[in-house]
C-alpha cells in the first residue's frame, strides 16, 4: 500500500466512475429546477462537464506541456494556451450558437412561442422528464464525438 | 571504547527506525488537524515529517563531525552484544512494528474514514479525512521511500531526503491533485458555488509547479 497508488485510484474512481454517474443526477436536478422556473443552467452544464473530467484534465495538461517541465516560461505558456483556446476555439463555437439563437428569436421563438411561458415550460419539462436517460446518453454521445475535436 | 558504550550506541541507532514510524503516525494525525488537503507552514505535520527524515538520516548526518575534524567512533557492526540491551531494542522494535504500524495506524485510518462521512454530514468535504486515512495506511511504504532517499555515508543526507520529498510531491502527487481539483471545480460549478475558477487555476498550478520554482529562481 502506497500513498501514491491510493491517490491515483481515488482520482481515477472519482473522475471516471463517480462523476459520470453524478452527471445523471445533475441532469435530473436541472430538469427539476427548470420546472420551477429556477436557474438550471449550472446543473445542466455541470452534468456535461462531469462527463468530461478526463478531457478537461488532458486539456490543461496539453496547455502545460507545450514547454518542458524545467522551462520557466511554462507557467506563462500554459496561461497563454488557455487564453488562446478560449478566444480562438471556444468563442467561435459560442458565436455559432448565438447566431442560431438570433435566428430562433427572429423567427418568433422569443415572443410568439416563449419557452419561459408556463405552459411551454411544463411541456418541455415533461418531455425532458420522460427522456432524461436519453438526454444523458445524448450528452455522452456528444462528449464521445467531441474527442476528435471540432471539424 | 568500552563495549557497553558501543552497545548503547547500537541500541540508539536501532531505535531510529521505530522512532521514524511513530513520527509518521503523528504526522498523519497532524495532517487531518491542519486541513487534510493542506498543512500549516511550521505546523505539526511539517515538524513530524522533518523529524522522520532526521531519524532516518541520523547516522549519515554524524559524518559531519568527521568532516569537521572531530573523531566519531561508530560501533563496528549492528549486533548488540549485551543481552538486556538487545532485549530492550528488540522489544521496542516489535512493539512499534506489531502494535503501532500493524494495528494502531489502520485503526486510526478507519476512524478517519468514519470521520469523512461525518464531515460530509456536517457540510464540509470528505477529502481531508480520506487523504489522512490514506496517509496512515501507507506509512510503511512512506517509511521505506524516505529511507531510500537518505543515502548512507552522505553527510547531506537530511537535505537530500527533503529534496527528494519535494521532487516526489511536485512530480507524482501534484499531477494527481490536478485531477481532483478538476472534479472539485465541476462540483462547485454545478451547484453554483464560488471558487470553481480558483480550482481550475490550481489544476494549472499543480501541473506547472516545477516550472514555477525555476521561474522564481530566474527572477532572483
Amino acid at each position: 500500500m502506497t500513498f501514491l497508488t491510493g491517490l491515483t485510484n481515488l482520482t481515477n474512481w472519482l473522475g471516471n466512475v463517480i462523476m459520470p454517474t453524478l452527471a445523471g443526477l445533475l441532469f435530473v436536478i436541472a430538469v427539476l429546477r427548470a420546472a420551477r422556473n429556477a436557474p438550471f443552467q449550472y446543473a445542466m452544464y455541470g452534468g456535461f462537464l462531469s462527463l468530461m473530467v478526463s478531457g478537461l484534465l488532458r486539456a490543461i495538461e496539453t496547455f502545460s506541456r507545450v514547454r518542458a517541465w524545467n522551462d520557466p516560461d511554462q507557467v506563462w505558456v500554459t496561461m497563454l494556451g488557455l487564453v488562446n483556446w478560449s478566444a480562438n476555439v471556444f468563442l467561435p463555437v459560442y458565436g455559432v450558437s448565438q447566431v442560431v439563437m438570433a435566428l430562433l428569436h427572429y423567427g418568433g421563438a422569443g415572443f410568439r412561442i416563449y419557452p419561459g411561458a408556463p405552459w411551454a415550460r411544463h411541456i418541455i419539462i415533461a418531455m425532458a422528464s420522460f427522456s432524461v436517460s436519453g438526454l444523458l446518453r445524448m450528452a455522452e454521445f456528444f462528449v464521445a464525438q467531441g474527442t476528435g475535436g471540432i471539424s | 571504547m568500552p563495549t557497553l558504550i558501543y552497545d548503547i550506541m547500537r541500541v540508539m541507532f536501532a531505535l531510529t527506525e521505530p522512532a521514524a514510524f511513530i513520527c509518521l503516525v503523528n504526522a498523519g494525525v497532524a495532517l487531518r488537524k491542519e486541513g487534510g488537503t493542506v498543512f500549516w507552514v511550521g505546523g505539526a505535520f511539517s515538524r513530524w515529517m522533518l523529524w522522520t527524515v532526521i531519524f532516518l538520516a541520523l547516522e549519515p548526518t554524524l559524518v559531519w563531525f568527521q568532516f569537521l575534524g572531530f573523531p566519531v567512533f561508530f560501533p563496528p557492526g549492528a549486533g548488540i552484544g549485551n543481552g538486556w540491551l538487545a532485549g530492550i531494542a528488540t522489544g521496542l522494535q516489535t512493539f512499534v512494528a506489531d502494535f503501532v504500524v500493524a494495528r494502531l495506524a489502520p485503526v486510526l485510518a478507519a476512524y478517519f474514514v468514519m470521520r469523512s462521512v461525518l464531515d460530509t454530514a456536517s457540510g464540509t468535504g470528505p477529502l481531508p479525512s480520506i487523504l489522512s486515512a490514506m496517509f496512515l495506511l501507507a506509512i510503511s511504504s512512506t517509511h521505506a521511500l524516505i529511507d531510500a532517499w537518505t543515502p548512507v555515508g552522505n553527510r547531506f543526507s537530511i537535505v537530500l531526503g527533503l529534496e527528494s520529498m519535494w521532487n516526489y510531491v511536485a512530480s507524482r502527487i501534484f499531477p494527481l491533485a490536478a485531477g481532483l481539483a478538476i472534479c472539485g471545480a465541476i462540483i462547485q460549478f454545478a451547484f453554483n458555488r464560488p471558487g470553481y475558477l480558483r480550482l481550475v487555476a490550481c489544476a494549472g498550478g499543480f501541473l506547472t509547479v516545477s516550472a514555477l520554482w525555476i521561474l522564481i529562481n530566474r527572477m532572483m
